[in-house]
């Protein structure tokens, strides 16, 4: 009988190591991180405004005075980020902090910041017409996700590089003439945030119903378990459209929207969780030695039931964006907001097919949607027991 | 047994009830609610005529009575017993056979149950042919990948299979009708609906020219048939390999040729390639069961096309076949996604079983790892599929919506989404009312499934 | 006359990235018509060994750097098994050796008959002989292994058997076309000491019968000395002694097996004992438990499981009362309810005098100091998520023990060492600690709020008899020196022997008998102790 030497970490940075040895899931975290780059730094990358301007030997920086209150959030979130990753402490914690002072920068932002409300896009190419401009550093992509072109006429869709008047368009153009490559760059931000918070919303619900089903029992599981059957026996996407339709479109309304309709699986796995959970010799001894309930439900149980969570979490970000491109499809989705799934919804629209128009956001769709099965599927491997390699194999 | 069923068919009401009032709830809920504006917008009446118009609407349909009220009158409508509905609507006599009424649709101005009689059909007939198509499959597929286990086919398919999951239904749908089915690339495919109306006219069969031609027919497809799969079953890896790439690369320069011409160009190189490197792959892979129905598959499709470029003349093509060409696309875009997951969760459930303590019984028994695997581990692997198969109808009723959307097939899917637009209250009641009905006779089926297929569980 | 012979077998399993060596040079002879027992702790390589003979390892997990494996015929020829092909080892297995597992509940195919099961057999090794043939052979075999009603029960399903049942199908199934040698991997562990008994007799009186060669695996020296005619014994996959049962039990020559000996609870030593003292720690008086079963379309209470029924019982400070009962006798119900983690359904508990049995869980609240539990099973004894230090400060803090954190910690650190692990345990977390290990820890979190009263459901019942002693030796140091009451679930009788003053016997929900711990084990009154007590398996049992 050996004793066991080896030092470990916490239990989520041991998870965290066992996802990132695996392959799969590091191709997955490399298109998310691309995502997020192109979400964080979209006003840079896709810009009619130029980013750096010397008109008649005056020097404007454009593209930094139409900043939105979205796009400083954005970099808010993504340097907050980094200090949250360079931090020590439990994971949760530094979760929960992050996102609290992101929420204070976003208030701040949506208060302090006012681009100009007026926003004209062709007045770049008209100075550059007139020979005006003494030097200007464009965006790799010098086309807004919301310049229509309106200066060159109606463009309509146009196919990759075809467009005659002088005009580069990577991926073509769409329907109302605007360019359909920066339009995806800035749509990586619905996209990551419908499925962060919309999972979100319904991990919470969820967490919370099904904790209270399996702790508690008796009255309260039956109820729960009819409110999740009800939930779970509606057509999710016919709720969807139901909701949608009547409650119109914007993109809060989405988030809540899928939230709320997709919480039911969650409050099974946390119901499940918490049963198994409640028979442990340590949640047994915990009560035994007359700790508080809040902290043998939070810090006995819950820490304990989050893996199933997690891998269903991941899964569950993936189908939060496909219901909103499918949404978005059927016509559905945001008015104005770029949206892949409203790029998608073109390709069929006029009589000829744009191939552009489903083979770059749809192939977008499916690079994001597999990425995330790809890490909850790496996941579900890190957090089962049979497979994990014994960290601390105890042997007898 | 019987008590559990009844409980359970109990039970469903409560749900129904529940699931109903949900969605009454988030129409009454929303900015408008469930009004009389949305029938008689856009109709260009003076405010008199239109007064009357909204009055009528609102008698017929108590659309001037509040929420809850609406709302119960919806549900002694649809009891089979209750107080029955006046021709202007008002409410008459209690009545203990009234049977149930679905209403009549806003939109259409016809009754709700004309319209599901209508397309209910055309939604359960797509469903019903992918699900024994998606659990053939994905059987054959996860019994393969659990056989190989940690070998290339297991490996690769684990990939491929996430990769079609992943897919989303709508982008293939799209891609396919725009590739396979349009004016401008391979014409392959009718573009949408379910029948060509000249098909309903003509016969079951196919029509052929004269008897010759039949023969002829048969002769190639059963030429090119039997030449395939003595191919795939026979022939040596290698030999495998090289056929299929030299075929595949045929096919695909066929394909180019078919849009661009003969000439050689960018796309000949590139189809020309992906078609050697799928080919070559699929006729490399191991298990042999499934070689030879791909390769049959392959050369039917091939005889038949082979027949008629020499000539064999086919004057009618036939109702059935007409309606099987139609079904390809519509089947296959709604059944990957399921067979993509239920591939996966067969090859872990067989996994599973094959590590379990009895199957090593079995092995210590003198068993083969063959008949371990069939007689065995099968049938319990088979458990967590059943199970499964409780969510299946409900999500293809999903995907039943994206794909009739898009391949222009009037059946419940569509009929869902044009109720939901235009705010047509009954519609939008009766098909979430049939939608749960069905979810909940699916979860039954499954359960009793189960209860048959594994002697351990009895419900008392 | 040889009938299995293994020369220098090497056996390295891997575990998807390194190669591990569980079998290490093992050499060992089982002759016919003789009992081979294999013994060791878990991790000793004794059932890798059985599986490498019969080829049953996880196909591309294991491989054998070395070794022979010989079985031999009346003949006298033999047939090479390791790394023979798959014809020849289908052909052996089931036909010419026989092997049974542990876990009968999980052994038999669940969607199959057991006729149909045991029929498999004979398809695959006598497909010679026709239905009503293999039928007839099939309902002898089952009369043999004692099944009752065999002709009935062959058209069940497995798991309408009990656990002693299905081992006895397994056992029928192993033997039905006469193999020459039985493998039986801890055939026993899983079951009561009752069906455990029973199952050793039946198996001694088949091999007896049929002049089998038996090769046993256990860990149990109890059923060593019962059924053994020759003993080897295993460490970390090298064979470090064998001979026969009286040498090696009697005279054992290597260290390893002297230690392992010396740690049976049978051996230790004891100190002296004092009398219990005045006034009951905790008393049950006419405690019961029911439980409601639901039947019917509204799930009406048609009856109750009464899981205990009517016991009183004491506990007095500075004395051990060791529980003891077979598996489902409610014993562990029983405590739970002690402790009020259940509710019971009438009679009464008292805590030094008090009456709790109905007092609200805020009344508890201050009480449960008095009162801790240690569980069974290692791996969930500890919170997997905390660390050491915040398991054991969180109940002081709670309960306002010490007066900062530093007088907790120093608390902490004191509390370490009585339970003999090293200080900077505090910082690790539970999975870094072997099962010993962490049932020390939990002894340790038992003892932080300094209770009276400690319940310990069969805390050493998953651990190894080596780690066992040394926890044990802990225990009786601490209600010696420090009073506490203690109430010891378990089912191992050396153990009671060693650690208890005093038993009480538990069947079904009921005590049977009670009282000091010496005169019961001497002169058991009622009939089911008797038959207990002549089950449980003993060390100086062995004949010569």
């Amino acid at each position: 009988m050996t004793e066991q030497v080896q030092r470990a970490r916490p239990w989520s940075a041991e998870v965290i190591g066992a996802l990132l040895v695996r392959t799969s899931a590091r191709i997955g975290l490399a298109w998310i991180a691309v995502l997020v780059a192109a979400a964080v730094f979209a006003p840079w990358i896709a810009n009619s405004h130029p980013l750096y301007l010397v008109v008649d030997e005056k020097v404007s920086f454009p593209a930094m005075r139409h900043l939105t209150a979205a796009d400083y959030t954005w970099f808010a979130a993504f340097i907050l980020a980094i200090f949250a990753w360079r931090l020590r402490g439990p994971v949760f914690l530094r979760f929960v902090g992050w996102f609290l002072s992101v929420a204070i920068a976003g208030l701040i932002a949506w208060v302090c910041v006012a681009p100009p409300t007026l926003v004209i896009h062709e007045q770049y190419r008209e100075l550059e017409a007139s020979g005006r401009i003494d030097f200007v550093l464009r965006a790799p992509i010098p086309y807004s996700a919301k310049d229509y072109l309106r200066d060159y006429g109606d463009t309509g869709i146009e196919a990759p590089l075809a467009a005659s008047d002088g005009r580069v368009h990577w991926f073509g153009t769409e329907d109302n003439g605007a360019d359909v490559a920066s339009r995806m760059i800035h749509a990586a931000r619905i996209a990551l945030g419908i499925g962060f918070i919309a999972t979100g919303i319904a991990l919470i619900i969820g967490t919370l119903i099904g904790g209270l089903m399996g702790y508690f029992s008796g009255v309260v599981d039956m109820i729960g378990m009819r409110l999740v059957e009800i939930f779970e026996a509606i057509p999710t996407l016919f709720l969807l459209l139901t909701f949608v339709a009547f409650f119109g479109r914007s993109i809060y309304m989405m988030m809540i929207i899928i939230g709320i309709t997709s919480w039911s699986g969650y409050a099974r796995y946390v119901r499940a969780e918490f049963l198994r959970l409640r028979d442990q010799d340590f949640v047994q001894g915990a009560i035994a030695s007359g700790l508080p309930l809040s902290s043998i439900l939070f810090r006995h149980m819950l820490p304990n039931g989050v893996a199933p969570l997690l891998v269903a979490a991941s899964f569950g970000v993936a189908s939060a964006i496909l219901a909103e491109t499918t949404l978005s499809f059927l016509g559905l989705g945001l008015v104005d907001d770029p949206s892949w799934g409203q790029l998608l919804n073109q390709a069929v629209q006029s009589s000829t097919f744009n191939w552009w128009l489903a083979v770059f956001p749809g192939g977008a769709i499916f690079l994001t949607v597999f990425a995330y099965n790809l890490i909850g599927e790496a996941l579900r491997d890190a957090v089962d027991p049979h497979t994990q390699r014994a960290a601390g194999g105890a042997a007898r | 047994m019987l008590t559990y069923l009844f409980r359970r068919m109990l039970l469903m009401v409560p749900t129904l009830f529940g699931i109903t009032l949900v969605v009454f709830v988030v129409m009454a809920a929303a900015p408008g609610g469930i009004s009389v504006q949305s029938l008689v917008d856009g109709s260009n009446l003076d405010a008199e005529a239109r007064q009357a118009l909204e009055d009528y609407y609102n008698r017929l349909y108590g659309l001037d009575q509040p929420a809850p009220v609406q709302y119960l009158r919806w549900l002694n409508n649809i009891s089979p017993i209750g107080f029955e509905r006046e021709a202007d609507g008002t409410l008459g006599a209690f009545s203990l056979s009234k049977g149930p009424d679905l209403g009549v649709s806003f939109r259409y101005g016809r009754s709700v149950s004309d319209l599901l009689a209508e397309r209910l059909p055309i939604t359960l007939l797509l469903n019903l042919l992918s699900i024994p198509l998606i659990y053939a499959i994905s059987i054959a597929i996860g019994v393969q990948a659990a056989r190989s286990r940690g070998g290339r086919f297991d490996l690769a398919s684990n990939v491929v299979l996430l990769g079609l999951w992943s897919v989303p239904t709508m982008l293939v749908g799209v891609l396919f009708i725009g590739f396979f089915a349009s004016e401008q690339y391979w014409r392959w495919f009718p573009t949408g609906g379910l029948i060509r109306r000249e098909a309903v006219d003509q016969t079951f069969l196919p029509w052929l020219a004269s008897g010759m031609d039949v023969l002829w027919m048969l002769a190639i497809v059963a030429l090119a048939t039997t030449l395939l799969v003595w191919a795939a079953a026979a022939a040596s890896l290698r030999m495998r390999r090289l056929g299929g790439a030299v075929l595949g690369g045929v096919l695909g320069y066929a394909m180019a040729a078919q849009l661009t011409g003969f000439a050689p160009g960018a796309l000949h190189v590139v189809l020309t390639l992906t078609g050697a490197a799928v080919l070559g792959a699929l006729a490399g892979i191991p298990g042999t069961g499934l070689r030879i129905a791909l390769a049959g598959g392959l050369g039917l499709m091939l005889g038949i096309v082979v027949a008629r470029a020499a000539g064999v003349q086919v004057v009618q093509t036939g109702y059935l076949f007409e309606r099987a060409w139609h079904l390809v696309l519509p089947v296959v875009v709604l059944s990957y996604g399921s067979l993509a997951f239920l591939a996966k969760l067969t090859r872990a459930s067989l996994l599973e079983n094959l590590a379990a303590d009895y199957a090593r019984t079995a092995r210590a028994k003198g068993v083969t790892e063959e008949t371990v695997l069939w007689r065995h581990v099968f049938r319990n692997s088979l458990l967590p599929l059943i199970t499964v198969s409780a969510t299946l109808l409900p999500s293809l009723l999903a995907g039943s919506v994206i794909v009739e959307s898009i391949f222009s097939i009037d059946g419940m899917g569509k009929l869902a989404v044009e109720a939901v637009q235009t705010r047509d209250r009954e519609l939008v009641l009766s098909v979430t009312l049939i939608s749960g009905l069905l979810t909940l006779a699916g979860y039954l089926l499954a359960d009793i499934a189960y209860a048959i297929a594994d002697p351990r569980v009895s419900y008392d | 006359m040889k009938l299995l012979e293994i020369r220098d077998l090497a056996t390295e399993l891997s575990d998807g990235r390194q190669w591990m060596r569980a079998v290490d040079g093992v050499s060992l002879e089982v002759r016919r018509g003789e009992t081979f027992c294999l013994v060791g702790e878990s991790g000793s390589g004794k059932s890798v060994t059985a599986l490498s003979v019969m080829g049953l390892l996880p196909h591309a997990r294991h491989r054998h750097p070395s070794g022979e494996v010989m079985l031999h015929d009346e003949a006298g020829t033999g047939v090479s098994l390791l790394g023979a092909g798959d014809a020849v080892l289908s052909g052996v297995r089931g036909g010419r050796i026989g092997m049974i597992f542990q876990e009968p509940m999980t052994s038999l195919n669940p969607v199959l008959t057991i006729g149909e099961q045991i029929e498999e057999v004979l398809l695959l090794h006598r497909p010679e002989l026709d239905a009503p043939t293999r039928h007839e052979r099939i309902r002898a075999a089952l009369e043999e292994v004692r099944i009752a009603d065999a002709a009935t029960r062959m058209r069940e399903y497995p798991h309408r058997l009990s656990g002693g049942q299905r081992q006895r199908v397994m056992i029928a199934m192993a033997l039905i076309c006469e193999p020459a040698l039985l493998i039986a991997d801890e055939p026993t562990t899983a079951l009561d000491v009752t069906v455990q008994a029973e199952i050793l007799r039946l198996m001694r009186e088949l091999q007896q019968r049929r002049g089998m060669g038996l090769l046993f695996i256990t860990h149990d020296f109890g059923v060593v000395s019962r059924i053994a005619d020759t003993v080897g014994v295993m460490k970390k996959g090298q064979l470090v002694e064998c001979g026969t049962v009286a040498d090696v039990l009697r005279r054992p020559t290597h260290a390893y097996t002297q230690s392992l000996i010396a740690s049976l609870p049978e051996r230790l030593p004891r100190g002296k004992r004092g009398e219990a003292r005045a006034q009951a720690l905790v008393a049950l008086r006419d405690l019961a438990v029911h439980f409601p079963v639901r039947r019917g379309l509204l799930r009406r209470v048609v009856s109750h499981v009464r899981a205990v029924d009517g016991v009183s019982l004491e506990v007095h400070p500075g004395e051990v009362v060791a529980l003891v009962g077979e598996s489902g006798c409610g014993k562990s119900t029983l405590g739970r309810t002690l402790l009020r983690l259940l509710e019971p359904s009438a009679g009464k508990i008292l805590l030094e005098g008090r009456d709790i049995t109905d007092l609200s869980h805020t009344a508890m609240r201050p009480l449960r100091r008095r009162m801790q539990v240690v569980f069974q099973d290692p791996g969930s004894s500890l919170n997997p998520r905390l660390p050491i230090a915040t398991t054991l400060l969180e109940p002081m803090r709670v309960h306002g023990v010490g007066n900062d954190e530093d007088e907790r910690f120093a608390r902490a650190a004191e509390l370490l060492e009585r339970v003999e692990m090293p200080a900077d345990s505090l910082w690790r977390y539970p999975h870094e600690f072997s099962g010993g290990q962490r049932q020390r820890l939990a002894i340790a979190r038992a003892l932080v709020l300094e209770p009276t009263f400690i319940l310990c459901d069969e805390i050493t019942s998953a651990l190894d008899v080596s780690v066992q002693a040394g926890i044990l030796k802990l225990l009786r140091r601490l209600v010696d020196e420090e009073g506490l009451g203690m109430l010891f679930i378990t089912h191992n009788m050396g153990v009671v022997e060693y650690l208890s003053d005093r038993i009480a016997v538990m069947h079904a929900g009921r005590i049977v008998e009670s009282g000091r711990t010496a005169d019961v084990l001497a002169d058991p009154q009622e009939a089911y102790t008797r038959t207990l007590l002549a089950a449980v398996p003993r060390l100086d049992e062995c004949v010569t």
